[in-house]
Parts: C-alpha cells; sequence; structure tokens
C-alpha cells in the first residue's frame, strides 16, 4: 500500500479564471512559502553574513536570488519561492520559522486595467505614488483578506489564503464586468 | 470610514483594515487585588467625551497592536503611538 | 391652459423623438429631455398626489430639490423604483413611468377626502394616535383601524416585491481633489485644480449634463462647452456626470452614486444599474449652488405653481414654456429675468408681483421697457383653479398691514421666488457649521473644515438679483385661512408648525420630528428656511437663535442595490472550501454552513435521509471506523525560545512540562475567568507547538495570542503564525483506527504503546510529510493526519478506501456531534456562553495542582465564581426514550411548575442516539452535580417533557476505547 503515491492538488484544481480586456488573472508558480520573524538588524547581519544585500524596508519587497523576500510588518518576514527553497535561506529564516506553504495561492494580476480592477476591492490607493513598484502590503480585496505586492506598473502578485481563492475569483470575476472605461 | 495612522507602516490607512481592541493602559492590578480592584479592571472603562486613549490592531496589514488617542467628539485620531510608549500630550 | 414646447431654444434633440407613457398614456418627447420636461410639454400639469392630502400637485422644481412630482418607474418584474423625482428622470424610448400615492386614480383621488378631514391630519398626528385608547393594554384601535388605514393611505409609492435583477457595481477611488457640482464655480475649480497634472480631479454632477444653471442660458453655455471641452483633454481628470454625492464623512471620504443605465432604454447585458464610488479625496470643493425657496401662502400647491429657476431652466434647457399666460410672483430681481426669458420664448407675462417696495433699477427699467405690468409692496392671499391654477389674489401692503382690497389676475401660471437658499447639506454632513446671514435671509457657511472649499453660491456669495427673500407665511394670512404649504413633500403647513410651537415644542429638532417638515427623502431642500421662519416668529425669537436641523444623508435617496453592490447571494460573504470539498460532494454529502465554511453534515446514501444517514455514520465510528474531513480546525504553530512559557500563561492547563511529542487538551480563558477556547496543545520539538482550536475560533485566538504576545508578554521571545489552511486534516476514528492508517505510514511507529493516547509523531504518509496526531473527539481510538493541503484530497481519498475495506465509512458533523456528546466532551459556544468556568464544567482537574499563573487565573477566584450553586455542567435523559429534546429548552425543579417560576438551567446538546438507543441530552443546571438521579421537567412546545439528571458521560466512563 506504502507504494502509491498522492498526487498533488493544488488550490486552483477546478477553479476558472474570468477574463477581461486588459486584466488577465493566472495562477502563480510559486508554491513555497516560509514565514518567520526577526529583528531588521539582526537579518541584516544573517544576510551580509551569508553575502546577501539588505533585507527591503517595511512593506516592500525584493527579489533575491530565486526567492521573493516580502516584509508585510516590522519584524515578520515571508519567503515566496518557486522552486524549493534552499538550506541557505531555511539558515537566514532561522529555527523558529514555519511553513506556510499550501496554505496560501499566489495570482498574478497583468494588464492595463488590473489597477481599475483591483479598485472594486481594494481601499487603498493604488496610484503609483502612493503604491509604488516593489510596495508589499497586506490589505482587503473585498471581504478577503489578500498581501498585494506591486512587481511593476501593471503586474501585481496577490498572495491569498487558499480558501479565500475562490472568492476572490468569484469577486473579480463579478466586479471586472462593471468596471468603467478607465 | 476613518484613515487611521498606523506607526508601524507609516502612513494613513482604511479603517477597515483595523480592529478595534478596547481602552489603552488598563492596568491589571498588583497582586494580591481585591475583588473590588480586579472587577474594576474587568468591567469599568472611561468612555469619555474627548480624548479616549484606544487599542487598535492592524489586523488587515502589518498586524500590530498600538494605541491611539481619538477624539470622541470630531472622531479625530490625535495620535498613535507604540504599545509600551508613554501617551502623548495633545490637545482636542 | 398649460406648458407646451416653442419652436426654438434649449439643449435637446429637437430632430428626434421618443414615446413614453404616463399613467397609461402615451406621450411623445425628445432625447434629452426629463419625464418632468416632456410632461409639460404635452400639457399634462397634475403629476401627483400629495402625501397626507391627496392633494393635486404639478412639478414646482427643476432637480434633485423636487418634493411633489414623484413618479414611480416600471422597467419591468424586480426594476419598479418609486419616489423618483420626474425633474430627474431622463426621457428614453419606451419610459413607464406611473403617478403615486393616488387611487383610483390620479384625476379622480378618493384620498383626496383627507382634505376635507383635515382636522383629523394636524402636526403630530401619527405621534398622538399612537397614544389612542387602549383596550386590555393592547393598542387595538392602533394595529386593527389606524394603522391598514394610515398604511395605505400614506407612503411614497410601493417598494417592488420580486427580487432585484439588476447588478450593482462599486470602486475605490482616490483624488487630491473632488468638485462637487459642474455649475459655474465647479467648472472653475475643476479647470484651475487640473492645471497641475500631478492633481487627480474628480468632477461629479447629479444631472445627465454637466453645467447646472449655465445650460439655461446660451452665453453660459458656451462656457460650459469650453470648460468640458478642456477638462475632458486633461488625462488627471474623471467627468462623473449623473453621479450624486449624497455623503459626506470625515478625512475626505465621500460617497458618489452614478446612474450607470437607468436612462438607457436598452442597456447592455453586462452594464451595472449603478456604481457606487467611494472616493478619498485630498480636497472636496462644494459647488452645489442654490436652491429657489417658494413663497408660503394659502392653496400654493396648485398644479401650474412653480419655482422661478425651475421655469427658466426648463424654458432655456428643454425650450418648454410652463404656460401662456404667466404672473411671477417674487421677492428677487432674478424672478423677472425668468420673466423676460419666457416673454422671449413666446409666453405672455400677466404680472410681475413683486412683494418688495422697490425691484433692482435694471430689471424695473427692462420690464417698463418690454411693457411688463409690474405692481410691487403686496402680498399673496391665495390662488384660484382645482386642478391647475387659473388665478392668484393679492393686496398691497403697508408695512404689516393690508393698504387696500384684494386683486385677482387670472393667469395659467404662478412662478414664485421666495428668496436662493445655498445648498449646504454636504458641509453639514461634514460636521461644519452654518451662520446667519440677515442680508441674504440664508444660512451660510461659518466653520468649513480644512479639506473642504465652498465655491460659488453655496458660499453665500450670491450677485445682486438672487438677493432678496420674502420668508415665512406671507403678511396678511392667518392660521383660519387655507392650507399654506410649506414642505411640500410631507404635506406640512404654515399652521402644523404653528401648532407644535403652541403644543410645547421649542427646539427645532423636535419641531421637525413632530410636524414631519424637512424629513424623508427630501430633507427640507425647499422647505427649511421657511419651517425655521414660521417657528421663529411663532416662538418670538430670532432665526438665529432658532438655529436649524441637522442635514441627514443621504442627500437624495440611495438604492439598497448601490450600497449592496457585489455583495448578495453567491458574493455575499467569502465561502471558503476545504481541499476535500470536492470529495465530500462526490460522495452525496449535505453542507452545513459553519462560519464562512462548507462542512459536511452527513452523506445521505441514495434513498437515504439526512437523519438515517447521521444516524449510520455515528454507529459505523463506534462499530468500525470514520474518516471525517476536519480541515476546518483552526490551527497555530507557535515557536521560539520562549514559546513554552508564552502558552503555559496563556493556557489554564499547564503546558510548559509537556514533553516533545505529548499533546494535552487545554482551556483558554478570559481574565474574567470564563472559558473562551479549547483545543489540543502538541509539542512537536523543544522550541516548536502545535495548537488547534474551534473552527470558528480561530481568528478570535490568533487576535488574543498576538495581543499578549505585542503587548503584554513582551519579555518572551516566541512567533506565531496561522497553519489553519496549510494543513489539511483527516480524522480517522473508531476501534480499526490503526488498521486504517498503518500500512499508508512511514517513518512512524503507531504500535498502541509506542504512540499512545494523546501523542503526535511527524512522518509520512504514503511519501508525503505528515503530521499525525493521536487524539480522539469521539471517545475511540483515534488518529488526525495531518498532510499539506494539495495532498489533502487523495489523502482523505486514500484513507477512505482503506476505511471501506474495513467496514467504515465517511462520517459528517452532525454525527461528529452526537459521538462527543454521548461521551460528555463540550462544544465552545455550546455548552458555554461566555460565563461557564472550567470548574462549572467539570474541567477543573485539567488545570493542574502546581501553583502557576495564567490568564483567567485571578477572575476564577472571584466570589461569584466560587459561589455554590452555579450552573454545573449533567446529563439528561428523557423518560420517554424517544424524545429528543430542544436545545435551549428551559429546566424546571418542579413536575408541576406554577406560572412564573423561574428556570434552573437550560438544554445545551440534545440528540438521538443508536449507540444508546434513545434521545438524551447535556445541560447546564444549578447544582447540577448535587442532583444526580433527580428528575426535572423540561417545558416543550405543547408537552412537559420528565427527564432524569445523570452523568454527562454516556459512555465508556472509563474512557477504556480511548486507548490501546
Ligand atoms: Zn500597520
Amino acid at each position: 500500500m506504502a507504494d502509491l503515491m498522492l498526487t498533488p492538488r493544488n488550490a486552483w484544481a477546478d477553479l476558472t479564471v474570468a477574463e477581461i480586456p486588459g486584466a488577465t488573472l493566472k495562477p502563480s508558480p510559486t508554491r513555497h512559502r516560509v514565514l518567520f520573524q526577526a529583528r531588521e538588524r539582526e537579518l541584516e547581519t544573517r544576510m551580509k553574513a551569508a553575502g546577501m544585500a539588505a533585507p527591503p524596508a517595511i512593506l516592500r519587497a525584493r527579489m533575491m536570488d530565486d526567492v521573493a523576500l516580502l516584509r508585510p510588518g516590522p519584524d515578520e518576514w515571508l519567503i515566496v519561492s518557486e522552486a524549493e527553497i534552499s538550506p541557505k535561506w531555511h539558515e537566514i529564516a532561522g529555527p523558529g520559522a514555519i511553513e506556510i506553504s499550501h496554505g496560501y495561492a499566489g495570482i498574478e494580476w497583468c494588464g492595463p486595467r488590473v489597477m481599475l480592477a483591483l479598485s472594486a476591492g481594494c481601499p487603498l490607493d493604488l496610484h503609483e505614488s502612493a503604491f509604488p513598484v516593489g510596495m508589499a502590503s497586506r490589505t482587503l480585496y473585498g471581504k478577503s483578506e489578500m498581501l498585494l505586492w506591486r512587481q511593476d506598473h501593471a503586474r501585481f502578485h496577490m498572495e491569498v489564503a487558499r480558501s479565500y481563492l475562490s472568492a476572490i475569483l468569484a469577486f473579480f470575476g463579478e466586479t471586472a464586468r462593471h468596471l468603467p472605461q478607465s | 470610514m476613518l484613515l487611521i495612522p498606523c506607526p508601524y507602516c507609516g502612513f494613513p490607512r482604511p479603517e477597515i483594515e483595523f480592529r478595534h481592541a478596547g481602552e489603552a493602559h488598563l492596568m491589571r492590578p498588583e497582586e494580591p487585588a481585591s475583588d473590588e480592584a480586579y472587577a474594576a479592571f474587568l468591567y469599568e472603562r472611561e468612555n469619555p467625551k474627548g480624548i479616549a486613549a484606544e487599542r487598535w490592531r492592524h489586523v488587515h496589514g502589518c498586524g500590530r497592536y498600538f494605541n491611539a488617542l481619538r477624539d470622541t467628539v470630531s472622531d479625530r485620531i490625535l495620535a498613535v503611538y507604540k504599545p509600551g510608549e508613554v501617551r502623548p500630550e495633545v490637545a482636542s | 391652459m398649460s406648458g407646451f414646447r416653442a419652436t426654438s431654444g434649449g439643449r435637446f434633440d429637437r430632430a428626434r423623438r421618443v414615446s413614453f407613457t404616463f399613467d397609461g398614456v402615451a406621450y411623445l418627447g425628445h432625447p434629452g429631455d426629463t419625464l418632468a420636461s416632456a410632461l409639460m410639454a404635452n400639457g399634462v400639469s397634475l403629476v401627483g398626489r400629495s402625501f397626507k392630502y391627496h392633494r393635486p400637485r404639478g412639478v414646482l422644481a427643476a432637480g434633485a430639490e423636487e418634493p411633489n412630482a414623484l413618479v414611480t418607474v416600471d422597467r419591468g418584474p424586480g426594476r419598479i423604483t418609486p419616489n423618483c423625482r420626474a425633474t430627474e428622470v431622463e426621457l428614453f424610448e419606451g419610459l413607464v413611468a406611473r403617478s403615486q400615492n393616488r387611487f383610483p386614480s390620479l384625476g379622480f383621488d378618493l384620498g383626496a377626502i383627507n382634505s376635507m378631514l383635515k382636522p383629523l391630519f394636524p402636526a403630530g398626528f401619527y405621534y398622538k394616535t399612537f397614544m389612542g385608547p387602549a383596550i386590555n393594554g393592547k393598542a387595538k384601535f392602533w394595529n386593527r383601524l389606524f394603522e391598514p388605514l394610515i398604511r395605505r393611505a400614506a407612503g411614497l409609492g410601493a417598494a417592488p416585491t420580486e427580487p432585484d435583477p439588476d447588478a450593482y457595481a462599486s470602486l475605490f477611488a482616490h483624488c487630491e481633489v473632488l468638485v462637487v457640482g459642474s455649475g459655474e464655480a465647479g467648472l472653475r475649480a475643476a479647470l484651475s485644480a487640473s492645471e497641475n497634472p500631478a492633481v487627480r480631479v474628480i468632477l461629479c454632477e447629479m444631472d445627465h449634463d454637466f453645467g447646472g444653471w449655465l445650460l439655461a442660458d446660451p452665453t453660459g453655455a458656451r462656457f460650459r462647452d469650453e470648460a468640458i471641452a478642456t477638462l475632458r483633454t486633461r488625462p488627471n481628470v474623471r467627468l462623473l456626470s449623473r453621479t450624486q454625492c449624497f455623503g459626506l464623512f470625515l478625512q475626505g471620504f465621500v460617497g458618489l452614486v452614478e446612474r450607470v443605465t437607468d436612462h438607457l432604454a436598452d442597456p447592455a447585458i453586462d452594464a451595472p444599474r449603478e456604481r457606487l464610488w467611494q472616493v478619498r479625496a485630498g480636497r472636496i470643493v462644494i459647488a452645489t449652488g442654490a436652491i429657489e425657496r417658494p413663497l408660503v401662502f394659502p392653496d400654493n400647491d396648485r398644479p401650474g405653481v412653480m419655482l422661478s429657476s425651475a421655469a427658466h431652466i426648463l424654458q432655456g434647457r428643454y425650450g418648454v414654456l410652463p404656460g401662456r399666460a404667466i404672473v411671477v410672483a417674487t421677492a428677487t430681481d432674478a424672478a423677472y429675468r425668468t420673466a423676460f426669458a419666457l416673454a422671449d420664448g413666446g409666453a405672455r407675462i400677466e404680472a410681475i408681483l413683486d412683494r418688495r417696495d422697490h425691484a433692482g433699477e435694471r430689471v424695473r427699467a427692462e420690464a417698463e421697457a418690454r411693457g411688463i405690468r409690474v405692481e410691487t409692496g403686496l402680498t399673496l392671499l391665495g390662488t384660484t383653479g382645482k386642478k391647475h391654477v387659473t388665478g392668484v389674489s393679492y393686496a398691497p401692503m403697508q408695512n404689516q398691514d393690508l393698504r387696500g382690497p384684494s386683486q385677482v389676475i387670472a393667469c395659467d401660471t404662478l412662478l414664485v421666488s421666495g428668496g436662493f437658499t445655498p445648498t449646504l447639506h454636504l458641509l453639514s454632513q461634514a460636521r461644519g457649521s452654518l451662520r446667519w446671514d440677515e442680508p441674504l435671509s440664508a444660512f451660510v457657511p461659518d466653520k468649513v473644515p480644512e479639506n473642504i472649499n465652498i465655491a460659488g453660491l453655496a458660499s453665500g456669495d450670491f450677485p445682486p438679483e438672487l438677493r432678496g427673500a420674502a420668508l415665512g407665511l406671507l403678511p396678511g394670512n392667518d392660521d383660519k385661512s387655507a392650507l399654506a404649504f410649506v414642505d411640500f413633500q410631507n404635506d406640512v403647513t404654515a399652521r402644523d408648525i404653528r401648532l407644535a410651537t403652541r403644543e410645547g415644542f421649542r427646539s427645532i429638532e423636535h419641531v421637525k420630528r413632530y410636524t414631519t417638515t424637512g424629513m424623508a427623502t427630501d430633507q427640507g431642500k425647499t422647505s427649511n428656511i421657511n419651517a425655521l421662519s414660521i417657528a421663529a416668529e411663532s416662538l418670538s425669537q430670532s432665526l438665529p437663535k432658532t438655529g436649524h436641523t441637522t442635514f441627514r444623508m443621504p442627500y437624495v435617496p440611495v438604492t439598497f442595490g448601490t450600497l449592496a453592490g457585489a455583495y448578495r447571494a453567491e458574493l455575499f460573504d467569502p465561502i471558503r472550501r476545504t481541499p476535500m470539498h470536492d470529495l465530500a460532494e462526490k460522495r452525496g454529502a449535505v453542507f452545513e454552513d459553519i462560519g464562512l465554511w462548507k462542512r459536511a453534515h452527513a452523506f445521505p446514501r441514495a434513498g437515504e435521509s439526512v437523519k438515517a444517514a447521521v444516524q449510520r455514520e455515528t454507529r459505523t465510528v463506534r462499530e468500525h471506523v470514520g474518516i471525517f474531513d476536519a480541515s476546518t480546525l483552526g490551527k497555530i504553530e507557535v515557536t521560539g525560545r520562549d514559546a513554552a512559557a508564552f502558552l503555559d500563561r496563556i493556557y489554564a492547563n499547564p503546558v510548559a512540562n509537556l514533553a516533545p511529542g505529548r499533546c494535552r487538551y487545554a482551556l483558554m480563558l478570559n481574565e474574567a475567568g470564563f472559558l473562551i477556547e479549547d483545543g489540543i496543545v502538541a509539542r512537536l520539538s523543544d522550541q516548536r507547538f502545535h495548537i488547534t482550536t474551534t473552527t470558528g475560533g480561530v481568528g478570535k485566538v490568533l487576535h488574543l495570542l498576538e495581543d499578549y504576545r505585542q503587548t503584554e508578554f513582551i519579555d518572551l521571545d516566541c512567533f506565531l503564525a496561522p497553519v489553519t489552511e496549510h494543513w489539511a486534516v483527516i480524522a480517522v476514528q473508531g476501534p480499526k483506527a490503526r488498521e486504517v492508517i498503518a500500512p499508508l505510514i512511514e517513518g512512524i511507529n503507531v504500535a498502541a504503546d509506542a504512540m499512545p493516547h494523546m501523542t503526535i509523531r511527524e512522518g509520512r504518509l504514503t511519501g508525503v510529510p505528515c503530521r499525525l496526531m493521536r487524539a480522539s473527539f469521539t471517545g475511540e481510538r483515534g488518529f488526525e493526519v495531518n498532510v499539506p493541503a494539495d495532498f489533502g484530497f487523495f489523502a482523505m481519498e486514500a484513507l477512505l478506501a482503506r476505511a471501506e475495506g474495513l467496514g467504515g465509512g465517511l462520517y459528517g458533523l452532525e454525527a461528529m456531534h452526537i459521538l462527543r456528546a454521548e461521551k460528555g466532551y463540550i462544544i465552545i459556544g455550546q455548552e458555554t456562553d461566555g460565563t461557564v468556568t472550567p470548574h462549572d464544567l467539570g474541567l477543573g482537574w485539567a488545570m493542574g495542582k502546581a501553583p502557576r499563573d495564567f490568564i483567567g487565573k485571578r477572575g476564577l477566584a472571584r466570589p461569584d465564581l466560587l459561589a455554590k450553586g452555579r450552573k454545573q455542567l449533567v446529563g439528561l435523559l428523557p423518560d420517554d426514550p424517544a424524545v429528543v429534546l430542544e436545545e435551549g429548552a428551559q429546566i424546571i425543579l418542579q413536575h408541576e411548575p406554577s406560572t412564573g417560576i423561574a428556570a434552573q438551567g437550560h438544554v445545551t446538546s440534545a440528540y438521538f442516539s443508536p449507540n444508546l438507543g434513545r434521545g438524551f441530552a447535556l445541560a447546564m443546571l444549578k447544582d447540577g452535580r448535587n442532583r444526580m438521579g433527580e428528575v426535572v421537567t423540561i417545558p416543550m412546545p405543547g408537552e412537559r417533557v420528565l427527564a432524569r439528571i445523570v452523568s454527562p458521560v454516556f459512555l465508556d466512563p472509563e474512557g477504556r476505547a480511548l486507548h490501546g
């Protein structure tokens, strides 16, 4: 019996995504997530020792090597990665790190109208002067919590709790149809 | 919807990201505490007309608890400060 | 005679026509018309019946301030909108509109008899009736007679009965400057603010076209056209027409509602009906203009009586003249301009009756040049006519006295101008204050919040022609004379307001509520100042001393649909499903909502009832083995050097001494000492814990843990994160539980002595990482298999296949509830209600004996929590084994209770148990543990049930089934 292998079935299984001109949503390939706590200076020391750049400021995210390091709170850090998180990063995250890989799903938002589409549910000012490229913050989208990371002018990465994914896609599907022209 | 300046995030954020967490600066009475003193700690609150010191949590944001001075008449938040910090002096 | 379309003028599409119906009669109008302008162009002047007296009413105003012409627009089932202002309803091909508040028809209304019974409807009628005669303490007259009558007679249109099929959109928007109103002041503000391309500007206009009063005059319209063209070229400007600013809140937060499709004959299938804009604006410019006031004199409400400014707009924008023989009664020069414009459009101005002794030089000269008859220094005494005005009577005045006999001038239209009021509802909503300006006879802005500017007429900066006022009931009229209306929408007369002050109401807020003036959807737009003036005069005090009432939002009615937005039906709240949801669905699960989660209630087979399925599943677990999706259970990981010390302070149980690999059932109290949460604390290693909470409690627990971690136990080094959704959990419960899991588990010795009850191990389930917990909420041998969520579905499938091979199967939430209740295991929120202590539940043992401090310890020592006679957890067995008690039913000690006897406890859980073969219950009962064996009475609908008090553990009290 033990030779039976369990096939993974991720949060996107059986979900469909609405499409509108100018805003595309697709599953993010990021699958690995580790959350940890560290004071900024302490982490900076650890990262420097590993030959890395300084960690990002609060509410900022940075691509470092093959992983993204997000800082959603003053002492709170999130590693998000497509590939298995390397021992080097586990070292940096420290012994108290908590794995939350399967608890969240990543959504890629692309296109000239994504800012508008997000505004149907996000109360933050997403203008680039207020939410610049590189910013990453938890906030709300409709009645669901999300962690929103602006990767480019018209490209966002959204981390959502696994069981909220379908509600978020449904909310997008309903509200995206009703956006004004611009 | 109020804008609340989170002292950790550093700029005003919409109220719906926050959760109110009751009156600030409540001190658990020193042990041994009388029943009266403990009941007061549990249940007696200031509820002022004017400046109230209260706790908020940026629950859909940085997740941190902090204190705020809010004028309950104008609903203006006059100051925010981190737990453990001294309540600032403000004029309403 | 009534209104008609002039051969030239206006800003509508004269070339095209659209057809519409009003009260079933077909008419033609033009694109660009409002329902009001089109009706008047067709000579229809009677458009509604008044609220209380069912008086015939016509169009009074030109926009949102219209109090009379409220109509129902019918766009088909579920799309019936009552109380639309005809002055705002845009005409489209096929528009169906109906008048309101009339029976059987607008022309012949039985309700108009109220007019003759007017002594019945004085101010305060409703309040006085509420206090009417009561019989045996019951207000029978109200219930049986008055209420049904009033409900039929009163009201503003009828709500549709079908669900609303339309979609409603909403958006958050942010700008540096929001301009409300697109008249001259608003356009200038938007133009100058948007010169800087970094400044985002939103200009909103409630009308379907930008420009406000500029649209009524050709010179103004040119400026308007140029301004709009410029604004359209600026990418930092958002122009929103048909968009009403209905609420202004603190810190620049503003509610706008945009009417997206109501004006379209054939809207796109996908288009929303309305859109809510939740705007955060750095600065708000209120450029909402001014509203003209009517004159208060007897019978001032007949169709054909209209505000002078409204007639001007009607002629200038829609090319419609309100009549052919027009009298203008005024206290301002502005009405002279209206008279001139109408004369140019082809109407005959019979006279201008000026309340004042002198009109302005320029208008007087022009009137003379045009040969228009002007009378000054006079008062109005009434109008003649029935469903339309046929004449107006006036008399010359000297100071406050009549100077001569009254005279009548025949006319088909009477235009009135009692002065102008700056529109400051929004300022008032934003907690700005107003000040009485005596020369202007109006309230003007006083204290304005620093993020708000008031521009144009709204600021009280009136050009000379708009100055002048005739406030309150015009002299020469008294209470005995006929009805002189102040608030047209609420049918409040000058006499009503005087009556209120005579009956002792002195605060203007009280006068407002007693008379209903300035209430409802109208919010006193045309009536406020006149009402205040009459109240002030009658209280013999100045108007500023009388003060003004607070303007409530919304400025105009807002549909529920707009406020609900996308949040309805499936999207009302997020629906959360576990990774194994589809498997449950495939197996025929009936789901129930637990918080936001969908959880399987039971798995009825073909032809099996839900009830029977629950009984079968309950038996299966006790006899064989059951598989249960426990993924929704809250899970939190706690790590760090001081994780153990932290949890030891949090839980009422000692946790610090828990060895790695061990689990403990643990209780969480609040500071008051009451039980708020329970769960399992599992120690994975020295500095890592996996704790579980109830499904609904995890948010609350996280909030609480973070609170203590961040603000109180700051000396402790620990970290925590919710892992509820990282782990899918499959509970395997029953005598054959080990047989089910053993062949699938790798790296863990699951033998009884190697992995006893309340232990946790990490290993693999068919190659996948797994946290295996030996725990039981059923009283049977049990394992809880945690696998990363992506593997939950197939892990459950694999475990289920094993279980089914052993005679087991799936069980749902209801079977789980029965299983735990048979063992006397409590559920937070079912056995507890926030006033229950561990001792009350017989769980005092869990707190241990060693002295230590924890949250709630001091609370538990409070006298009331130690007192004798507290409610305690007991079991109940009804005498009749077939009976299942009602949860929440009260418990009485007496078997023949007299009326009024106090309950001594209540039933908290009750089920039928297939394992016991009878109904049973858990209950909280005063001094219950000392009452074992006693028989109590439980009143149930239609009967009294007797039940015996027993231990809350109904099965296997020694807990033998858990072990081995
Ligand atoms: Zn924050």
